[in-house]
Order: C-alpha cells, then sequence, then structure tokens
C-alpha cells in the first residue's frame, strides 16, 4: 500500500512537471471516453436497460410467423389471437393491442394524439395496473361494446385535466366518440408507442379473417415457464390451427422476450454506432500509448537508474501503469462531462418523443462502463510503454554514443505499429461516415425528382363514427378535392396513403394467374392514390395511364405496378391487361386489371432492403380512412397549406390536417433517423480522423526530433533539403500507406454489416472508399510536411557536435 | 551573385608523393564569429591555409583553439564570417545550400570521430548511402561500395550492422564511406578518437596508405602520435595558425 502511495504521489509529480504531455494525453482521452459515454447511455438505454416493468423478463411478444418468406414479425388476427389464448397454458396473460393515432378533443380543437387499443389482458401481462381507476373488461372486448372507455396518461391527467381529482367520469372526444374515463395509468407509462389515450379492442367478427396479421399479442409467461418452452408451446398450437384451418397452412409464431423484440429493429443501428466509438477510443488508446512511448524515450536515463539503484522492472511497469491509469482516470473525469453534453445534444437532434421504455440516462451502468474503459484504457495504453521502457538496456543506453541513441529500433517498429494502427481504423470509421453521408446525398437527391418546391402535405383521418362506410369517405374526399381544386392558385390536388421516400410503408403480396399459390407472389409495397398523384409528383409514366375520376367503385380495380414489380410478374410480356391481385384481401375484392407502368421510386427510406416492387391502387377504389393530401399551389407552400387549412375547416370543423408540412420538409423529415446517424458517425470520423492525424504528425515530428544528428550525418554526407524532405514524409507515407491499405481491407470486410442502415450506396463503394483514402494519404503527408521541413533546416553540423 | 563547381569535374587526386599541384582548397584570411546574446566569440580569426592534392595535412591543438571549426568550414558544413575559401580555384562561400550539399557529396569525404555509422543501416548500406544522393545506378553504386569496402578490407563485414563490429572496424567502414564517392579530399576529424590504441593505429596505418595511393587527407587530431603521420602540421591557437610543422 505504501509503495502504491508512493507510485501515485510520484505519478502526480511527474505529470505534473509534463503539463504540455499531460494535457495532450487527458485531452485526447476525455474525447475517446466522451463518446463512448454519450453513445453506450444511448446503446445501454436501447438494449440493456430493463424496462421499467415489474419482472420484464415474462413479458413477450407472440409474432406470426411466414417461414417460406423469411416474415418473423407479423401479427394475429382476432380469431387465431382467440384460439391461442384459450388452448395455451405458458402464459398468465396474453393481450392484443395496437397502436393509433386519434383525433381527441381536449379543448377547442381536435389534435391528433397517440393511443393505444388494447384488450384487457394487456395492462396485466405489462405488470402495470391503473393508479386511478379501472382497467378494461373481457365484456368490453367486443365491437360496439368497446365504444365509451378510455384511459388516459398520468401526463394528459396533469397537464390538460390540471391533476383534477374528479376526473373519472368526464368525458373525452375521440374520433367522433364521446368515452368516459374510467382510469389513469401511472406516470411514465407510455404503450404502445408514446400513447396517452387508451381504448378497449373491440372484436368484430365480420371484419376478421384467419389470415389477417396486424393485431400485436403481449403475453406475461407463468413464474418458471421460460420463453423457450413458451415458444414450442405456440408453434404446436399454431400446427394444429393449420390443421384446421388450410388457408394457415403457411404460417407458424414464435415468442420472443418483449425488450429483445423491440430492440431488434434498432439493433444493427446502435451496435454500429458502438462499434465506432470502441474504434474511437482504440484510436485515442494508440495515439497516447505512441505519445507514452515518447517519453518514456526521454525517460531512459531515469529508468536507467532506478534499475541501477536496484529498482525491480515489475516496480518500473507498475509506476509507469500508475500514471497512464491516472492519466486515463483523469480523462474519464473529463470524458463523463463531455459525454453529459453529448448525451443531451443529440437528444436535440431527435425530432420525435422516446418510447418510455428508452432512458438514456447517465446513471450507476454507464458510469461502471465508463470506469471499465477508462482503467482497461489505462492499461492497455499505458503497457506497452511501460513493459517496452522496463525491457530495455538502460546502461547500454546511458553509454552509447550512436546517431539513434534516445530511441531503440523496437520502440519505433511500436510507434509506427500504433500509427499504422490508428490510420487504419481511422479509414474504417471514415469509410462508414462517408457511406452514410453518400447515403443521405443519394437518398435526398433522389427525393429532388418529386420536384418538392410549391408542394404542401398534410394527413387526413376520418374517424369512423362520422364516416362510417365507403360512401362516406368518398363522399368527403371526391367534394374535398373539388374544393380545393376550385381554390384560386392551386394547381393541383393528390393523395397517397404512403408517398414515396418515407418512413413506413403498406407491404402486401401481389398475385397473379399464373403464381398461383400465394408463397409465389411478390412482396410489394403497396399505396392507394388519388387520380392526378403521379402527375404530381412527377412520376413518369412508362406505359398505359394514370388512374382517372372514371376509376371509380362502379368500374372495374385497376393498378399501376412500378417497373420492376412488372418485369417481376410478368417477364418478357406486356403487363397491360394483366391480372393482379393482393393476397389476404376480400374475395369481393377481385383481381385488378394492371391499365400503367410506373418508373421505380424509393418508397421507405428505412429499409434495409430495398423493394422496388410498387403496386398503385385507385384510392376512390379503395377508401381508407387515412390519406396522405397533396397541394401544388402557387408560391413556396404557405399558401397551399393556408388553402387546405381553410378548406378542411368548410367541410368539418372537428377534423384537422395532421403534420402539415411543405413536401420538401416532409422529404428532410423523413430521413432524419439517416442524417442523425451520419451526424453522429461523421463527427466520431472527423474525430478520429483528428487523433490519427495528431498522432501521425506526432511519430514524425518525434522521429526528426529523435534523428536530428542522423539528418545531421546524412546532410554531411552530401544529402540536401529535398532528399531529407522526401525522407521524412517517405517514412510518414509509408505508415499512412500500410495503415491505408490495412484500413482498407478491415472496411471491405466491416461496412458489409452497414447494409442495414445505408440505401442506395454499396458498403463497398469505390468513390467513397477513393475519396476517404486520399484524404487520409493527404492527411499522412501534411502531417509529415512541418516535421519534414524541421529536418531540412538541420545544421550539418550536428554531425561533428554530438562527438 | 553565385558560383558554381561542376562537381563532375572533380575525380579522386591520386597524384604521387612530392608533386604538390596548385591548390585543392585555399582559406585567405578566414574569420568565424559565434555570436551569443551579446557575446561575440572568434572561434577563428585570420586563417591562411592552402592544402594541395596529394596532401596529407594535419591540424592540432588544444581542446578549444577551433580545429573541428575550420575542418567545418574546409568540409562545407560551415560558412565563415568572413574571409574566401576556394576549392579548386573557384570561390564556394556565396553557394546555395543544394550547391554546398552537391560538393560535399562529390568532392569532400567525411570521416568522424564518433564514426557516425547509421545504426539502421547495414554496413554496406551505409557506404552507399552519399552514392544514393548522387542519383548513381544500383548496379554503379554496388560496384563502388564493394571496391571502398575492399580498400578497408571489410568486405566480409558488408551485411551487418555498425553494432556489430568493434570500433575499429566502425571505422574503417567510416573510411569506406568517404572514399566510396571519390572525393577530391578526405577529411578527417579526431579519426581515433573514440579508439584504443591497437585499433587508432590501424586506421591510422590505412589513412597513411590511402595517402600514399595518392588521396588527400585534412585531419583533425590533438594526438601528437598522429600528427607525425601527416606530411604537414598545422598548429591551431585560440583560433589562429601558430605553427606550421614539414615532414614526418
Amino acid at each position: 500500500m505504501d509503495t502504491l502511495i508512493q507510485d501515485i504521489r510520484f505519478a502526480l509529480r511527474s505529470l505534473r512537471r509534463a503539463k504540455g504531455y499531460t494535457t495532450v494525453m487527458i485531452t485526447v482521452m476525455a474525447l475517446g471516453i466522451g463518446v463512448n459515454v454519450t453513445v453506450f447511455a444511448l446503446v445501454y438505454g436501447i438494449l440493456f436497460r430493463p424496462w421499467p416493468l415489474p419482472h420484464q423478463e415474462r413479458i413477450v411478444v407472440v409474432n406470426m410467423t411466414e417461414p417460406r418468406r423469411h416474415f418473423k414479425n407479423m401479427g394475429f388476427s382476432w380469431q387465431n389471437y382467440f384460439d391461442l389464448r384459450d388452448r395455451s397454458k405458458s402464459f398468465e396473460h396474453l393481450g392484443l393491442n395496437w397502436d393509433n393515432t386519434a383525433m381527441v378533443t381536449l379543448g377547442h380543437d381536435p389534435e391528433r394524439l397517440s393511443a393505444g387499443v388494447l384488450t384487457s389482458d394487456v395492462l396485466p401481462a405489462l405488470g402495470v395496473m391503473p393508479v386511478k381507476g379501472r382497467n378494461f373488461t373481457r365484456d368490453e372486448e367486443i365491437w360496439g361494446h368497446n365504444w365509451t372507455q378510455i384511459m388516459i396518461s398520468d401526463r394528459i391527467w396533469r397537464d390538460r385535466f390540471h391533476s383534477d381529482p374528479n376526473i373519472l367520469g368526464q368525458t373525452i372526444r375521440m374520433n367522433g366518440r364521446v368515452r368516459q374515463v374510467i382510469a389513469i395509468l401511472p406516470p411514465r407509462f407510455r404503450y404502445p408507442e408514446t400513447a396517452d389515450f387508451w381504448i378497449p379492442a373491440g372484436f368484430n367478427a365480420a371484419d376478421d379473417k384467419r389470415t389477417d396479421t396486424g393485431l400485436q399479442v403481449v403475453g406475461r409467461l407463468k413464474p418458471g415457464v421460460t420463453v423457450e418452452q413458451a415458444d414450442a408451446e405456440v408453434k404446436n398450437i399454431m400446427g394444429q390451427l393449420r390443421s384446421e384451418h388450410p388457408e394457415l397452412k403457411e404460417y407458424s409464431a414464435r415468442v420472443t422476450q418483449i425488450q429483445k423484440h423491440e430492440a431488434d429493429n434498432d439493433r444493427p443501428f446502435v451496435l454500429f454506432l458502438l462499434f465506432a466509438v470502441i474504434f474511437v477510443l482504440m484510436i485515442a488508446c494508440a495515439n497516447v500509448a505512441n505519445l507514452g512511448l515518447v517519453r518514456a524515450a526521454g525517460r531512459r536515463r531515469e529508468i536507467g537508474l532506478r534499475l541501477a539503484l536496484g529498482a525491480t522492472r515489475g516496480r518500473i511497469v507498475r509506476q509507469l501503469l500508475t500514471e497512464s491509469v491516472m492519466i486515463s482516470a483523469a480523462g474519464g473525469a473529463l470524458g463523463i462531462l463531455l459525454g453529459y453534453w453529448g448525451n443531451k445534444l443529440w437528444q436535440l437532434g431527435v425530432p420525435l418523443e422516446f418510447p418510455f421504455t428508452f432512458n438514456f440516462a447517465i446513471d450507476a451502468p454507464v458510469l461502471l462502463y465508463t470506469a471499465a474503459i477508462t482503467v482497461t484504457a489505462g492499461i492497455i495504453f499505458g503497457l506497452a510503454p511501460a513493459l517496452h521502457a522496463a525491457g530495455e538496456n538502460f546502461i547500454e543506453a546511458l553509454r552509447e554514443g550512436t546517431s539513434q541513441a534516445g530511441t531503440s529500433r523496437a520502440g519505433r517498429r511500436m510507434r509506427n505499429v500504433f500509427v499504422v494502427a490508428e490510420v487504419s481504423l481511422s479509414l474504417v470509421l471514415l469509410a462508414g461516415a462517408g457511406l452514410m453521408v453518400r447515403s443521405l446525398q443519394r437518398v435526398t437527391a433522389d427525393g429532388e425528382r418529386l420536384r418538392p418546391d410549391g408542394a404542401v402535405t398534410g394527413q387526413l383521418l376520418l374517424p369512423i363514427a362520422s364516416y362510417p362506410d365507403e360512401n362516406a369517405l368518398r363522399r368527403f374526399l371526391r367534394e374535398f378535392v373539388r374544393r380545393l381544386e376550385s381554390e384560386p392558385g392551386v394547381h393541383q390536388v393528390a393523395g397517397a396513403t404512403m408517398l414515396p421516400y418515407a418512413r413506413n410503408s403498406n407491404e402486401l403480396v401481389v398475385m397473379t394467374p399464373e403464381t398461383g399459390e400465394q408463397k409465389n407472389g411478390v412482396v410489394s409495397h403497396e399505396s392507394a392514390i388519388l387520380p392526378g398523384t403521379m402527375k404530381l409528383l412527377n412520376l413518369k409514366l412508362l406505359e398505359g395511364r394514370e388512374f382517372s375520376p372514371q376509376d371509380d367503385e362502379h368500374s372495374p380495380r385497376v393498378a399501376i405496378l412500378s417497373t420492376s414489380l412488372a418485369k417481376k410478374l410478368f417477364p418478357g410480356r406486356d403487363a397491360l391487361g394483366q391480372k393482379i391481385k393482393f393476397v389476404g384481401q376480400a374475395d369481393s375484392v377481385g383481381w385488378r386489371t394492371v391499365v400503367g407502368v410506373s418508373e421505380d421510386v424509393l418508397m421507405n427510406v428505412e429499409d434495409s432492403e430495398v423493394i422496388p416492387y410498387i403496386a398503385w391502387v385507385d384510392e376512390y377504389q379503395e377508401t381508407s380512412q387515412f390519406l396522405q393530401i397533396l397541394v401544388r399551389a402557387d408560391g413556396d407552400g404557405s399558401g397551399g397549406a393556408a388553402t387546405l387549412r381553410r378548406v378542411m375547416r368548410s367541410m368539418d370543423p372537428n377534423l384537422p390536417i395532421m403534420q402539415l408540412r411543405t413536401l420538401r420538409e416532409e422529404l428532410r423529415f423523413a430521413l432524419w433517423i439517416k442524417r442523425l446517424l451520419a451526424s453522429i458517425i461523421g463527427v466520431l470520423a472527423v474525430l478520429a480522423f483528428i487523433i490519427a492525424g495528431v498522432g501521425l504528425y506526432g511519430v514524425v515530428a518525434y522521429g526528426v526530433a529523435q534523428r536530428t544528428r542522423e539528418i545531421g550525418i546524412r546532410m554531411a554526407l552530401g544529402a540536401d533539403a529535398r532528399n531529407v524532405v522526401r525522407m521524412v514524409v517517405t517514412q510518414s507515407a509509408q505508415l499512412t500507406l500500410a495503415g491505408l491499405v490495412l484500413g482498407l481491407l478491415s472496411a471491405f470486410a466491416l461496412t458489409r454489416f452497414m447494409s442495414a442502415v445505408i440505401i442506395g450506396v454499396s458498403p463497398t463503394d469505390p468513390p467513397t472508399f477513393m475519396i476517404v483514402s486520399a484524404l487520409l494519404a493527404l492527411s499522412g503527408i501534411a502531417a509529415a510536411w512541418v516535421p519534414a521541413l524541421r529536418a531540412a533546416r538541420v545544421d550539418p553540423m550536428v554531425a561533428l557536435r554530438c562527438d | 551573385m553565385t558560383t558554381t563547381i561542376d562537381p563532375e569535374s572533380a575525380t579522386m587526386s591520386r597524384r604521387s608523393k612530392g608533386e604538390p599541384e596548385s591548390p585543392l582548397l585555399q582559406l585567405e584570411n578566414i574569420h568565424k564569429v559565434f555570436t551569443t546574446d551579446e557575446v561575440e566569440t572568434h572561434a577563428l580569426s585570420a586563417v591562411f591555409l592552402e592544402i594541395r592534392s596529394g596532401e596529407f595535412v594535419s591540424i592540432s591543438g588544444p581542446s578549444g583553439c577551433g580545429k573541428s571549426t575550420l575542418l567545418s568550414i574546409i568540409g562545407l558544413l560551415d560558412t565563415a564570417t568572413d574571409g574566401t575559401y576556394r576549392l579548386e580555384g573557384k570561390p564556394i562561400q556565396m553557394l546555395s545550400a543544394v550547391e554546398r550539399a552537391r560538393i560535399r557529396n562529390r568532392q569532400i569525404g567525411f570521416i568522424f570521430q564518433s564514426f557516425n555509422l547509421l545504426g539502421e543501416l547495414t554496413v554496406f548500406e551505409n557506404v552507399e548511402l552519399p552514392l544514393t544522393y548522387r542519383g548513381i545506378s544500383a548496379a554503379e553504386r554496388k560496384k563502388r561500395v564493394q571496391e571502398a569496402l575492399e580498400r578497408v578490407k571489410m568486405v566480409h563485414r558488408a551485411k551487418h550492422l555498425p553494432a556489430q563490429l568493434s570500433g575499429g572496424q566502425q571505422q574503417r567502414v567510416a573510411v569506406a564511406r568517404a572514399l566510396a564517392g571519390g572525393p577530391a579530399v578526405l577529411l578527417a576529424d579526431e579519426p581515433t578518437g573514440n579508439l584504443d590504441s591497437t585499433n587508432a593505429e590501424g586506421v591510422m596505418d590505412l589513412l597513411r596508405d590511402l595517402h600514399q595511393g595518392g588521396t588527400t587527407i585534412c585531419m583533425v587530431t590533438h594526438d601528437p602520435r598522429f600528427s607525425r603521420y601527416a606530411d604537414r602540421t598545422i598548429h591551431l591557437f585560440d583560433g589562429r595558425v601558430v605553427d606550421e610543422q614539414r615532414g614526418r
């Protein structure tokens, strides 16, 4: 203990003496640890932090699956859910839910708010009970019996009802229905997604088919039942259902722990970030280790003297490690501060509310991780210089008078290895950031084809209570479009259930008479559009025609296919006049005739694998409650937005236009995750690039300082300034080149894991790799340039002076 | 104004002893003043010196008398504060750094007290080093290095690193390096200073053999035993030439 205190005391004194060195080391470590704190808080918050629900390890999600198509996350139909609930023995509770957007009137104007639709088993399955009032009952799970109840969040109760103690029994108008508040749910609870209201889910036999897959099932396992046991039981039940209902022959099911299930989509994204920051930390460690080697070389006499006075090599290693861990600890402390700021900063870039299960606090687990990486980093970057320093023959070094005094071949080699590692890790990060930026650029530029300027878009949600059938919906839409078109300054009016370049999409399986079984169908995006939508969005029609007002409920059903889908379904044939239908559609719909072929367009920017297949159908033939209205009008879009609002008010004062934005803003919004990710990776890559550049500069500069005498000798032997500059730059270029080769190989191997987060760009995109390689090569030369010029000014007299 | 010397015209002087030519080096009224803060130190004052091709000149004197400064000016490692220095009749004080480097490379061979071999390079590569700065082809370099190593009897150590050689062997390699480029003059700064007496004798015998073969040598030494190897010994004291002795 005494010797440890002595080591610490000596380390403090030694570091205080070398202020510049200490400052640089602490700063580099703080940057490396700081980004780790920020990103680990994010990773831990999404992947590992237990949800704030009792025994959350027993909460599971049950999905239908379609193994042949690799569909793993499908929902259930009511009938399948009932069978599962009644036959299974693994679950304490098995509930059914989905999220919904609801038009809620709390004050004067209706608002679009997030709502959850639940059966009575969902809350017990999650382990949540109302803090006031009661849960839904099974009796309320029947269509018609579920129209009058509503639960509200603690937040809504506090903010909108001013914590009114008599809230129960008060009424809220939602989607045209008046509901009574029956409960307040616990503070912070928001599920599914960010729901603030909950209404009962009601079974309507007329509206349910066995092959429906839209309803999410959540359950709580009985104590002692494992996820694997429940999974086996569910698969067994699905086997029974397959034999009882032939239409389910392609389906199976699976059980997943809820946090694991929810994190599945985010895992590639957050793990990618985690790898990136670990890379930055490794670069920082390599850099600091290099500085440590430099310093150890400068302390050879001191260490030699200690050895001569009887210190063991182990004692020397411990002394030097104490210093490095202290530096790392200081860097860690500063890094926590930087990480805290970083944590706040990136959250400012998120335009949405997080689910209640996400908690990015920098608390004990994050601090524990920080402590672990701090100590590990301190040992990693300290060990190499310490072992090297203690292993050298210092007595000989003190005696020798060669031109390499003050350093050794092994030390130089080790420093070079660190620099090569820094450059290669930087290249991997830069390549990753470059691919993200290229992907973002590509998608953004591609979105320009929609001619977004002058167009506005807003969401329309027609509540069933006010618009109970297809005719009511059609009547509203026709009149709405007619009024908009008659407004001065409005040039085009259109609408789609799914716009291109969106963050989500509707995927269905398209069949033809030839494909036969549903397994041979093609998974495609589906969007119902109003006539004129393709023209407004500037999408080219390659063959046939666009939908017209004559394509209505009385005429045969029609469809337009993207060119890729047309070629896929009808290879070598003209698609026009061919028939298609969607798997799962009502039998009464029948076949649709292909009347046009459009160019391909990216529908979902979040797709990990782009699906170029799109089937456009006619909104007047489909009618949906939700539609994204588009208006192209004079000016920058503000006029169009005002017109949309005014016309909507004239049609139905209780209906707002939601998320009213210019089309350009809509495209920008759709890319926020990619932009945020690109920004974070970009910052990390720039940081890595700077740290690596500084590292390279440090090694070259130190090399020049160490080689002053050698350079003097070379100059005495006839080397001129150009020879010396070339020699120094070549040394740097060799290290950079080695780093580039290693980095390129690593990047080629690693960036393919990025395919889930980049779109429109190959993970081995040659221009990106060329640009980042050139950038690093230039930085290698730039880092060597100043030391090289300094070397060229070495006085050849040093060859004599050192004698 | 810059005067250039055509280094290609310079070749190793191989003249028989007793046939001195016109001065190879000519120093007239050379002064060297070092200024540190406000203190001026006169390292050399009014030095006149001529060295002819084929001569073996020794410069001696006590420590700090200016021997090494004079040698560094002769070797174009440093410039005089005042005075004229002619090499093969051409003034060199106005030459650019690049031209001075070219002359050092082609007309001057250095031998240092502590050998100054580069530890990273093999014996062969050390000897080859000045030739690489001259842009000579690899085949020609190999030939010249081989010849130089043969002259100092170190061919068998060509692949060794300096650390694997004795002090005497290292100095022989340094001599080979100085010879390889075929310089007009060999400048040796205390070439025996870091050697024991046996190795020192060996190196001096080597220099004597080279001189007998026609090589011009200018050597700084403070050891009178080795001054005797020279045709002429210049004595410096406080930066001035105070005496000159001829013959061995």
